[in-house]
């Protein structure tokens, strides 16, 4: 025989019962809403080998980068005997038979030089290249030496070039090595590998 | 079975169905009945929960989908934005998905010099920013091969090199990845004609369409075709949120990706991130219909190489050489 108290007493349980399953159910799904959407992204690094030019670099540590200041007076050697000694820091691997004159000018020591002994300013290190390196310098011109950045079709928006001394060291230009990014990982299906390893 | 049985049964507690149902219910037996319903309706819904992934089933509208060539463009909003909130929901990232066209009176090539490239990987790293491949398990769409100079031997070469620094001495190296074929094999033995080639010359997936046979992956000679074993995981920040249908859109488990050249991106007149990435400039982009484009340059003035020419698949990647 039910009572009234025994009704209620049901009703508790009911109720208990309900949640409890509610509770487990709602567990069940393990989806986690709690994530806030991110615009933020890591793109690719397409920062040039070597960086902005290396003059630009010295002005902004404070430098004048200017050779005149000491070769106003002072008379240059035509071949490069005394290099160690004038220039200590100035590691020399370019080419074979090179000296000094084959790319500054003998009297402006702050212009580059071409084959008729004209003066090159020092900005236009693409012009003092090319003076030997033709056909990189046609390649470069035709975009399929050096990277080229931005738009495939210049018609549909700008292309940013890079400079020769943007990858090449003035005076050791070969193309420096780099660490290579880590190879790819040999399993193709990791998911199937958890677990204890095989003897 | 006799009363006297019946007794005996009763006396051992063991009772018949009717005197079960008909026994009144008690607080006691409600407690143990009620317990061990909720107990099952947990264990149910615990092995049911995979149901409730949304990563492992397919809804009624994508079940329901039609052929992407007969999509209205009605059909396709709706497609993208559901696809949007779909990633939303799985990668908490908002993308802005499209569906961006063919550029008329072009078709894309792609040439690589041989000859500069380093191997350093940084194509490999920025295709897979770009294009929301997994990270675990990994997939990447280029692969570098170290071969050694002087020869041309792809089963000697090696993708797994890790040296200090590259390139090393007598090594050279050659990346393979999709040579966007214009008699594409992979195109050819697609049972359901989950992917095709473009008019721009790109050979794409549509991944809501692909069965994930891998009959393509079969038929690529240049082994340019990944696989999704499993869902894609990516984390949230390296996720890149403009994305097309038929290129980097992050893939569900069980469909065939590869390269498209990074369709949303060329197609806009950007470069593919390879290109943008190299540091040796090795890599060419343009259009091979322009006279003037760079491709076009190199197919006139260098020495071009053609990988696996003798398949007959006529790709629009060139390997060149300077000198």
């Amino acid at each position: 025989m039910l009572t009234v108290r025994a009704v209620s007493w049901y009703g508790v349980y009911s109720v208990f019962l309900l949640t409890v399953v509610a509770s487990l159910a709602a567990a069940g799904d393990g989806t986690d809403h709690a994530r806030t959407p991110r615009d933020r992204r890591i793109t690719f690094d397409m920062t040039p080998v070597r960086g902005e030019p290396q003059a630009l670099e010295l002005e902004r540590a404070g430098f004048t980068y200017s050779c005149k200041e000491c070769h106003r007076d002072l008379k240059a050697p035509a071949d490069r005997a005394n290099l160690e000694a004038e220039h200590g820091t100035i590691v020399f691997n370019h080419g074979t038979d090179m000296s000094c004159q084959v790319c500054h000018h003998p009297d402006n020591r702050d212009a580059y030089v071409d084959r008729e002994c004209r003066q090159i300013p020092s900005t236009n290190t693409v012009e003092l290249c090319a003076k030997c390196h033709n056909i990189e310098y046609r390649d470069w011109k035709a975009n399929i030496h050096g990277r080229v950045n931005g738009y495939w079709n210049p018609a549909l928006g700008p292309q940013t070039r890079l400079l020769c001394v943007q990858c090449h060291d003035r005076r050791a230009p070969a193309f420096q090595t780099m660490k290579p990014l880590p190879p790819p990982r040999k399993t193709r299906m990791p998911f199937l590998l958890k677990g204890p390893p095989h003897e | 079975m006799s009363d006297q049985e019946k007794q005996a049964g009763r006396g051992a507690g063991i009772r018949t169905l009717d005197q079960i149902a008909d026994a009144p219910l008690d607080r006691r037996s409600f407690i143990k009945i009620g317990t061990a319903a909720a107990a099952g309706a947990a264990a149910l819904g615990w092995a049911l929960s995979p149901l409730l992934d949304a990563e492992g089933s397919i809804t009624i509208d994508e079940f329901l989908q039609r052929h992407y060539e007969r999509l209205s463009a009605d059909e396709m909003q709706a497609i993208l934005r559901r696809t949007e909130n779909d990633i939303s929901a799985r990668y908490g990232v908002q993308a802005s998905l499209s569906d961006p066209k063919p550029l008329p009176g072009v078709e894309y090539a792609y040439a690589l010099n041989i000859g500069r490239c380093i191997g350093c990987r940084r194509c490999v790293e920025a295709c897979m920013l770009e294009n929301n491949t997994s990270r675990d398990p990994e997939i990447q769409y280029i692969r570098v091969l170290e071969m050694q100079k002087g020869s041309l031997d792809l089963e000697n070469s090696d993708h797994y090199y890790d040296p200090d620094t590259v390139p090393r001495k007598d090594k050279y190296y050659m990346p393979v990845q999709c040579h966007q074929c214009s008699k594409a094999p992979c195109t050819k033995v697609c049972p359901v004609n989950a992917t095709w080639q473009e008019p721009d010359g790109i050979v794409v997936v549509d991944y809501n369409w692909c069965i994930g046979c891998r009959y393509c992956m079969a038929a690529c000679p240049y082994w340019a075709r990944r696989f999704n074993y499993s869902t894609p995981s990516i984390p949230a920040d390296e996720i890149t949120t403009d994305m097309a249908y038929l290129g980097n859109r992050i893939r569900p488990r069980g469909v065939v990706e590869k390269c498209t050249f990074c369709l949303h991106r060329v197609r806009k007149g950007l470069n593919p991130a390879c290109v943008e990435a190299c540091p040796t400039g090795s890599r060419v982009f343009g259009n091979l219909l322009d006279p003037d484009s760079p491709i076009a340059y190199i197919l006139r003035e260098k020495r071009v190489y053609i990988l696996k020419e003798d398949t007959g698949t006529i790709p629009r990647f060139y390997y060149f050489f300077d000198k």
